[in-house]
């Protein structure tokens, strides 16, 4: 029964220690739960003027997601 | 006892069966479940295909810290009290209440489309399609309660409110219901008791763009290319024309006149000209503007008519001067404010002395200053931050020009690594529209690119892009389209003839229509193109053409859906029903489940057609959606298609 209880501790040791790598952030960071905290930010490309296009055609800043690139301008007005 | 012994055996040895398999199972899910850990989460909402599992090792380098970068832009200024609404890298509206103070954060999750502050300080008024995509409504932020609010429903099958203002004394908001279904705007007014509308019907598209209290410059925008400007007299209920021929794209009331920016009529065939529209006489003057006016971009009149504020835009690079007004007469310059290369935003008159206006480039986030003309004082309002890992990246943009099939001028800038050790892999963006203009302005996800993958980006303006005149946007309607895809063929052979660029990888990025160019382009170009990223793009000209909305706007550009033989031609430059001739080029696609502008039939057909030609497609679908997808699982995926094409 002893055997049974090291055996079973020794694999159960091994299998969160091994699960603690792969969860781990490879490149030094705080772990998973830091890395997904993260945001990525990118202010990209170009607005849709009013005065050259139509929302309906050219707007396509849209926030679906809450922590969106925010790829937009403010519309010139 | 022996059977007691055996009896106990056969007991223990199914206990040690049972945590045998029962340590098997913690095991698998341990390890199933550490390995799920590491790999880059796909969002509930999204469908992908053909895309391989992203670990997070491969693409956290990407991605950092909120705060470690800082970018802000204006939505628009409260002159009444010397504040401004501003955004933040991700749209959201702060209040700026002095220079350099912390922005206070007043709405988030929303994007607005237009923004304007009521001109009493009270409140600002802004309209957002959150609720239902393309189809936009007016709320209202009142600084006392701090609640926004809807102001109006809409009632009809398929309206929008695309375009409002305040009136003059801020007690009311004038905007236009535009019905895309019946193809009619309606002119509305809001006290923030009842809504009234006139009793004139607009046929098409219109924009509200001024009230001086007694009448309101309104725009009807037939066409991106054919903009004209009218006087609505709110106590007789007259519509009178200002001017009918060319394009007007700017306009403004000042002094008891009409001031309106003028191309493409018999005076002012490729400059932009400015005329004055005397009220009082009916008598119509041009505005001379300085001899060394190259490019206008902008202009706007301080809050007391007195100056004129001039932005030029040359190569990528604008300028701000201001000169003194006197009727129609423009007279002395101040001398200039501005040092360094900048694209220049959302220009404001905070003042009559006052003016603010936000800088970035593309190795620059954007921030927002203010310039007393009297005092000849600069402020910063805001300071921009940049995460270390982006610093020192990129190289200056460099504006360059090409030489079309026709020997049209084509121009674009390219963002290249700080560092370049061999010939680098090329990026050719395609912005959509196509009545936009691409500017160099400061973009993270070009720098995480160009630093992590050493690519060589190059942003073009191909025909039909704005800012550089009618004759240049009217160059691709209808049956020349084509036209457009010949210019970014025309790019393939200048990339050729670079000594820094690798030909043999070149990738075409386009978003929306930017999608359907690079698309065609690959179509057009089997071995000249490594792979092609298409978001959210149009597929099918003839497809797009037979949705509802099309307005009249769209048509002028696109083309008639009833002419069958320039539908017919269209249809040879879409990759749809067209992949026969698709030479297995990789193809990055999105698509969002609520875009109406594109059927989502024309798109996952491409999609299912390119798969069967044994084509290599990484899809992703967005069930939240619309025209419009991105996020980090986009951007990740995006990382690992190019890396994977480029290695």
């Amino acid at each position: 029964m002893k055997k049974i209880k090291s055996l079973l501790c020794i694999a159960l040791l091994s299998t969160f220690l091994v699960g603690t790598v792969f969860a781990g952030n490879t490149t030094g960071g705080n772990g998973i739960f830091d890395f997904f905290g993260r945001m990525a930010e990118a202010v990209y490309s170009m607005v849709a003027g009013t005065e050259t296009c139509r929302p309906r055609e050219c707007q396509n800043c849209r926030p679906d997601q809450k922590d969106d690139d925010g790829n937009c301008r403010p519309t010139e007005n | 006892m022996k059977i007691i012994k055996d009896k106990l055996f056969t007991k223990t040895a199914s206990a040690k069966g049972l945590l045998f398999s029962l340590i098997m199972i913690i095991c698998t899910i341990t390890n199933v479940f550490s390995q799920n850990a590491d790999n880059f989460p796909i969002p509930d909402t999204y469908k992908v295909e053909g895309i391989p599992t992203i670990k997070n090792s491969e693409v956290e380098h990407l991605f950092y810290e909120p705060s470690a970068i800082k970018s802000n832009l204006i939505w628009d200024a409260d002159g009444k009290n010397r504040r401004m609404l501003i955004t933040d890298a991700t749209n959201n509206i702060y209040l700026q209440t002095s220079p350099l103070s912390p922005p206070v954060k007043l709405i988030d999750k929303i994007i607005p489309y237009s923004l304007k502050t009521n001109p009493n300080g009270e409140s600002f008024a802004y309209s957002s399609d959150h609720e239902d995509q393309d189809n936009f409504q007016l709320y209202l932020y009142d600084f006392k309660e701090k609640t926004p609010k809807k102001l109006v429903n809409l009632t009809g099958k398929d309206e929008s409110i695309d375009s409002f203002i305040w009136s003059k004394n801020g007690d009311a908001i004038y905007f236009m219901r535009m019905d895309y279904e019946a193809k009619m705007s309606k002119l509305c007014r809001y006290d923030f008791q009842t809504e009234k509308c006139y009793p004139i019907e607009f046929k098409g598209s219109w924009d509200v763009v001024q009230d001086d209290g007694k009448r309101l410059l309104l725009k009807y925008f037939k066409a991106s290319s054919s903009q004209f400007i009218y006087v609505y007299d709110l106590q007789t209920g007259k519509l009178m024309p200002v001017e009918e021929k060319g394009t007007s794209r700017k306009a403004f009331l000042a002094q008891d006149r009409v001031f309106w920016t003028s191309e493409g009529n018999e005076k002012c065939q490729k400059e932009l000209c400015i005329y004055s529209l005397d009220l009082k006489n009916n008598k119509t003057s041009e505005v001379k503007l300085p001899a060394n006016i190259l490019n206008l971009y902008d202009v706007k009149i301080s809050p007391d008519g007195n100056n004129l504020l001039l932005q030029e835009t040359k190569d990528g690079v604008d300028h701000l001067r201001v000169f003194r007004l006197k009727k129609d007469k423009i007279g002395k310059e101040i001398p200039p404010f501005i040092s360094g290369s900048y694209v220049i935003w959302n220009t404001r008159w905070m003042s009559d002395r006052e003016v603010v206006y936000t800088l970035e480039n593309n190795g620059k986030p954007a921030s927002i200053q203010s310039y007393n003309l009297e005092t000849k004082q600069i402020n910063d309002w805001t300071k921009e931050s940049l995460p270390a890992q982006l610093q020192g990246k990129v190289k200056s943009p460099q504006i360059f020009k090409w030489k079309s099939f026709d020997q049209k001028e084509i121009s674009g800038y390219i963002v290249r690594p700080n560092k370049q050790e061999k010939k680098s892999p090329v990026l050719i963006f395609l912005h959509g529209g196509p009545q936009i203009l691409d500017r160099p302005v400061f973009s993270s996800q070009d720098l995480r690119l160009v630093a992590n993958l050493g690519l060589t980006i190059v942003h073009t303006n191909i025909r039909g892009s704005s800012g550089f005149g009618k004759e240049f946007m009217d160059a691709d309607n209808k049956e020349k389209r084509g036209d457009a895809v010949r210019d970014v063929q025309a790019l393939l052979d200048w990339v050729e003839k670079q000594p820094d660029l690798d030909a043999n990888k070149i990738f075409l990025r386009g978003e929306s229509y930017g999608g359907f160019i690079a698309l065609s382009t690959a179509l057009q170009e089997p071995n000249r193109i490594k792979a092609v990223i298409a978001e959210y793009p149009l597929v099918s000209i003839r497809g797009m053409l037979g949705q509802s909305w099309v307005n009249e706007s769209a048509k002028s550009e696109y083309g008639d859906p009833a002419d069958e033989q320039l539908m017919k031609k269209l249809d040879e430059l879409s990759p749809l029903n067209n992949t026969s001739r698709w030479n297995k080029i990789p193809l990055f696609l999105t698509r969002g489940k609520l875009d109406e502008r594109n059927p989502e039939k024309d798109v996952t057909d491409l999609k299912t057609q390119l798969q069967n030609n044994g084509s290599e497609v990484w899809f992703i679908y967005s069930t939240t959606s619309g025209h419009g997808v991105s996020g980090r699982y986009v951007f990740a995926a995006m990382y690992q298609f190019l890396n994977k094409q480029i290695n």
